[in-house]
């Protein structure tokens, strides 16, 4: 009987294409905005994963081994020109040294005078850096310049601020050779960090060139080497850098590869999809509504019909059981013309934007089930409703 | 001569304020093979007697047995499948499906009648044969005049060889000779020992039935019966 039921079901649906098409349209809406955001979020999470794994996979972090640290090999581990030895590796694209001064109670202010009743006085790291630092965590100079090898040889009072740092002390523009005082000691601000894409803590930072840093605090060596390598080049610098720094005791270093930030793209990919899923859901929703509505509408209509398949013999549960096919079977064509569209959205959106289209492969059978389902919850009260129409009905009616 | 409807003390009260009686307790006996009429004006009760005739109403009081079977108590799915197997229905607005050719039409009734996918088409073609629409069974209702369409209905009717046939106002939409013409296949289904229960207000449709029963404020009479 299911299969004669099924048979009724689309020959009344074929019956009205175009009352279908448009019925559809709404689960299409729906299905489509659902798999169109699922896969769009799946697509900009991994682009967002992408571009994390590309600075993860292009990023060596030289430092003492743990070992030798305690051993108090620190001291010749990395030397001056670090920078100059690996930019001799090829896949190097720009390596600097990178040491954090460990100066607890400096602070730092624009003014000589200490004034107690209006302090301007700010506490911030102190970096020490290469010239190469600027490229290796990918900086960016948003007024004035990066210093060079010339003011580290000569140990020159310069610094670079970071941006978070230049706009607590009101240091806007270095056009004008504004100074800031590390302790008693005044150093020109040179340029502003204006952005990093690794580092983020150089932003709130006081950065010296080397050659100042031991002059000034006596730094004795470089605590790391900070290397932005070629995609694909990462582990092979990794092997390469401890030798090329330290060819005599090469385990003294380690190399690493920056860590992937697992958590930070499951959060970020869980964000984006949650959000785009409520606006599917409620898209979803409304194709639901529609359908519900225009099954009613198809059982008011058809009452003479479902009268005449009761005088004929049709039970309750067979007339139910025929609406909520055609309603099912609308909900499936919504879903797979839906699932079709959202395909469609992903796969140009991705094109425009020329990411990868990511879509995880059950999504497009979810979708059609979906549909379907939604279909037939449509479909249970008009169903009901067509079960409680009695044969009277087709007697009464005109036709 | 076996009995097909048979009422004993039927009657049917509308429940209100006040109550309304529609028919009265009525005793009624219509034999296999009988041609019977049912006439009277409109609001007399015809509509009542029909539905209570076709299972589609319940009386209030009395008992109707339908070929043998007492309806009195039947479940919905029993009332359903005795309506079904034992009774064949004729309207007067046809109740074709406009989108079905005329043998799937007349396949639907053996649908829900549990004969088997291979066999319906076979049965509905022979149905259609019957009422002279052989040639016609793959036009769509809306191809079809008429006098057409109520014998693609008439073969519906009959294609589950039910006990009785019965019409409702079957001529009510047609010209008058088309009418003659519908009317004709009524006599020859009779012929063949078809039974049939016409309700009408149509006086010369009722002439041409072999009982005439006038329902009027309710009561039910017999009017004439001649030879068949």
């Amino acid at each position: 009987m299911l299969r004669d039921l099924l048979g009724e079901a689309i020959s009344a649906s074929l019956a009205r294409p175009q009352r279908m098409a448009l019925t559809a349209l709404g689960t299409m809406l729906g299905i489509g905005a659902l798999v169109a955001t699922v896969g769009l979020a799946d697509t900009a999470g991994a682009q967002i994963v992408s571009r994390f794994d590309e600075l993860a996979a292009t990023e060596v972090i030289v430092r003492p081994a743990a070992r030798a640290a305690t051993q108090g090999e620190l001291v010749s581990a990395i030397p001056w020109d670090a920078e100059t030895r690996l930019a001799r590796l090829n896949g190097v694209v720009a390596a600097g040294t990178m040491s954090k001064l460990d100066l607890p109670d400096l602070t730092v202010r624009t003014t000589s005078v200490v004034d107690p009743l209006a302090p301007d006085d700010r506490a911030a790291d102190v970096v020490a850096g290469s010239p190469g630092l600027l490229g290796a965590v990918r900086g960016t100079i948003g007024s004035g310049r990066w210093f060079d090898a010339g003011h580290s040889r000569r140990a020159d009072p310069v610094v670079v601020l970071g941006a978070t740092l230049a706009a607590t002390l009101h240091v806007a523009d270095v056009g004008r050779h504004p100074a800031v005082f590390l302790g008693d000691r005044a150093y020109t601000v040179v340029g502003i960090l204006d952005g990093v894409a690794r580092e983020p803590a150089l932003l709130n930072a006081v950065i010296i060139p080397d050659g100042t840093a031991a002059a000034a605090f006596g730094l004795t060596a470089p605590q790391s080497v900070r290397v932005d390598t070629r995609v694909g080049a990462a582990r092979l610098i990794s092997s390469q850098a401890p030798t090329a720094l330290a060819p005599q005791s090469p385990d003294a270093l380690e190399a690493a590869q920056a860590p992937e930030p697992a958590a930070v793209r499951a959060k970020v990919a869980r964000d984006v999809q949650s959000l785009f899923l409520v606006l599917g859901l409620v898209s979803l929703v409304i194709g639901a509504v529609g359908i519900a509505n225009t099954t009613l509408v198809s059982v008011l209509e058809r009452t003479s019909e479902i009268g005449l398949r009761r005088s004929l013999g049709a039970t309750r549960g067979q007339v139910a059981g025929q609406f909520l096919l055609e309603s099912a079977g609308v909900g499936l064509f919504g879903g797979i013309l839906g699932a079709s569209t959202g395909i469609v959205v992903v796969t140009a959106v991705s094109y425009v934007k020329e990411w990868t289209p990511v879509l995880a492969p059950w999504l497009p059978a979810a979708a059609v089930a979906a549909g379907t389902v939604v279909g037939l919850l449509a479909g249970a009260y008009p169903a009901h409703r067509a079960s409680g129409i009695e044969p009277i009905a087709a007697l009464r009616a005109e036709g | 001569m076996s009995t097909v409807v048979e009422f004993v003390g039927v009657g049917r009260t509308y429940p209100g304020s006040p109550p309304v009686t529609a028919l009265r307790p009525t005793d009624m006996i219509v034999h296999t093979g009988e041609s019977v009429a049912i006439t009277g004006r409109s609001g007399s009760g015809k509509s009542t007697i029909l539905h209570l005739l076709g299972l589609l109403d319940d009386p209030s009081e009395g008992s109707y047995l339908l070929d043998g079977v007492d309806t009195r108590g039947l479940a919905d799915r029993d009332r359903t499948r005795l309506r079904a197997t034992r009774i064949g229905f004729v309207f007067q607005a046809f109740h074709l499906l406009g989108h079905r050719t005329a043998l799937e039409n007349v396949v639907i009734a053996l649908l829900y009648h549990g004969v088997p996918r291979r066999d319906r088409a076979p049965r509905a073609a022979e149905a259609l044969d019957r009422v002279g629409l052989a040639h016609r069974a793959h036009a769509l209702p809306t191809t079809m005049s008429g006098g057409e369409r109520q014998r693609v209905a008439i073969a519906r009717a009959l294609v589950t060889q039910p006990a009785v046939l019965l019409a409702d106002e079957p001529t009510g939409n047609l010209d008058s000779t088309t009418a003659d013409g519908v009317l004709a296949l009524f006599d020859e289904l009779h012929g063949q020992g078809q039974t049939i229960i016409l309700v009408t207000h149509d006086q010369a449709v009722a002439a041409r039935a072999h009982r005439r029963l006038r329902i009027h404020d309710g009561v039910v009479t017999e009017e004439l019966t001649r030879a068949p």
